[in-house]
C-alpha cells in the first residue's frame, strides 16, 4: 500500500481556460480545500504525476503553482465554512 | 485504502477525469479522487452514470449495493477478475477431494472456536460480574476444541464438525447474552429479519464482511461460490462464507463494545413489525467505526486468499510435472 502525505497545492492562473483545466487536474487528487488551494494526500508517484499534469496545463510565463508538503501536525484551525482535511481512508455521505 | 459510503437519497455519482463528482439534487456537492478509494458502498436510491461504473470497475474498485431501508444486499459489481483460470480449476478439483475438504473444515472450525474463546477471555477483565457465564462458555469451547482436534479425517467428518461448530456458537452467543443489558432484548442470534438491535448490527456487519471476502476472492482469482466447508448453495458465495467464519468473533466483540461504549444506543433503532432497523444517525456512527475495525480483517482476508491461491498454483505445477 502506498504511503500518502498531505500536501497543499495552490495556483494563480491568469487565463480562464487554463484555470478550468488546472481545476480539473487538481480535483483528480484533492480531498478538500478552498477555491484555489487544495489539500491532496499523495504518494510519491502521485505527486510526480500531479506535477506533470499541472506542468502540461499552465503557461510557465504567466501562471504559478505551488505544492507544499505539510507537517502531519494534528491541530488544524478552521474558521468560517472551511472543512478540516479529511481522512483519505474513509468518506461517508449521508 | 478508502471506502466511499453513500447513504442518502437523491445523490448522483458521475465521473470526470480521474475523480468522482457527487451531485445533490442536481447541484455539485463534492469530488472524490478515484485513486484514494478502494470500494464504494451505496445504500438506497442513488443515480450512477455508466461512466462512473466503468471508471470504478476499470480501477478494480468494487461496488456494493444495499437496499434503502433494510440494508439487504442487492448486488456487487466487480471489475475484471484475476486472470489465472488454473486457480479456479484447481479449486473445483479440491472440492471433490474429501480429504482436503475435511482438513480445511477442521482448520476453519479450530480457528473459529479459538477466536470465540479469545473474545470471551478479552471480555472477562472488563466484566468481572459475568465471570460465571463467560468462564463456563470458555471451558465449553475448550472442550469442543479438544473434540475437533481429535477428529480423524475420514468420511462423515464434515457433518460432525458442523455439529461441533454449532455447539460452539450456542455456547458463545449464550455467554454474549450476559454481556448485554436486558433492555436490548438480545437472547441469541436471529436473522432474516433480525429482531433486536444487537442482531440488526451483527447482520449488517456480517453482510459487509461477507462482501469483503467476495471481493478478496475475486481479486485473488478464486471462485467465491465454491467453498469447502459450506456446501455450494444457490446464490451463496460459499468460499466467502468459509473465509469469514474465523472472523465473526472479532465482529461480535466489536459490536459488544459499540453498545457498551454507547456509540450505538437503543434510540438509534426503530421497530417495524418483527424487524429491528438501524436508523440514519446510528448508521453514520456504525459505518465510521466499522471502517476502522474492518481494516485489519480485510488484510487477513487478503492473506487467506493469497495463501490458498499460492497452494493452488503449487498444486497445479505438481500436477503438470509428476515425478519432478
Amino acid at each position: 500500500m502506498a504511503k500518502r502525505t498531505l500536501y497543499l497545492g495552490a495556483y494563480d492562473i491568469s487565463n480562464d481556460n487554463r484555470l478550468r483545466a488546472a481545476l480539473k487536474v487538481l480535483r483528480n487528487y484533492s480531498t478538500g480545500g478552498q477555491k484555489s488551494v487544495f489539500e491532496c494526500f499523495l504518494s510519491a508517484s502521485e505527486k510526480r504525476q500531479l506535477l506533470e499534469d499541472i506542468g502540461g496545463v499552465i503557461n510557465p510565463a504567466e501562471d504559478r503553482f505551488f505544492l507544499i508538503r505539510l507537517d502531519p501536525a494534528p491541530k488544524v484551525a478552521v474558521l468560517g465554512i472551511a472543512i478540516p482535511p479529511a481522512d483519505p481512508e474513509y468518506y461517508y455521505v449521508g | 485504502m478508502g471506502t466511499l459510503y453513500l447513504d442518502r437519497k437523491d445523490l448522483e455519482l458521475r465521473h470526470e477525469g480521474k475523480h468522482l463528482c457527487l451531485y445533490e439534487n442536481g447541484a455539485k456537492s463534492g469530488t472524490v479522487p478515484i485513486n484514494l478509494i478502494d470500494r464504494v458502498v451505496i445504500r438506497g436510491a442513488t443515480t450512477l452514470t455508466t461512466g462512473a461504473i466503468g471508471a470504478l470497475t476499470e480501477e478494480g474498485i468494487s461496488l456494493v449495493l444495499l437496499s434503502g431501508r433494510h440494508g439487504k444486499h442487492l448486488a456487487t459489481v466487480l471489475g475484471r477478475p484475476q486472470g489465472d483460470a488454473w486457480r479456479r480449476i484447481g479449486q473445483y478439483r479440491w472440492y471433490h477431494d474429501a480429504d482436503y475438504r475435511a482438513r480445511w473444515a477442521r482448520t476453519l472450525v479450530l480457528h473459529k472456536l479459538r477466536a470465540q474463546q479469545r473474545m470471551l477471555a478479552d471480555a472477562l477483565p472488563l466484566r468481572p460480574d459475568c465471570r460465571k457465564p463467560l468462564t463456563d462458555a470458555y471451558n465449553r469451547l475448550a472442550e469442543l476444541l479438544g473434540k475437533v482436534q481429535a477428529q480423524t479425517l475420514e468420511a462423515g467428518t464434515l457433518p460432525s464438525l458442523r455439529g461441533l461448530e454449532g455447539a460452539g456458537a450456542a455456547a458463545h452467543f449464550g455467554a454474549m447474552q450476559s454481556l448485554f443489558p436486558p433492555a436490548l432484548g438480545f437472547t441469541g442470534r436471529n436473522r432474516r429479519p433480525p429482531r433486536d438491535p444487537v442482531n440488526a448490527v451483527l447482520s449488517l456487519a456480517y453482510t459487509l464482511l461477507h462482501f469483503e471476502a467476495v471481493a478478496a476472492c475475486h481479486a485473488g482469482g478464486l471462485d467465491p461460490y465454491v467453498g469447502f466447508y459450506h456446501e455450494p448453495a444457490y446464490n451463496r458465495e460459499s468460499l466467502a462464507a468459509d473465509l469469514i467464519e474465523p472472523l465473526r468473533a472479532h465482529i461480535d466483540g466489536w459490536v459488544w463494545r459499540l453498545f457498551a461504549d454507547r456509540v450505538l444506543r437503543e434510540d438509534h433503532f426503530t421497530r417495524n413489525s418483527d424487524a429491528c432497523l438501524l436508523g440514519k444517525a446510528g448508521r453514520e456512527r456504525f459505518y465510521s467505526t466499522f471502517e476502522v475495525r474492518c481494516r485489519p480483517l480485510r488484510r487477513l482476508l487478503r492473506r487467506y486468499v493469497h495463501r490458498i491461491a499460492m497452494r493452488l498454483i503449487e498444486d497445479h505445477d505438481a500436477q503438470r510435472s509428476p515425478g519432478a
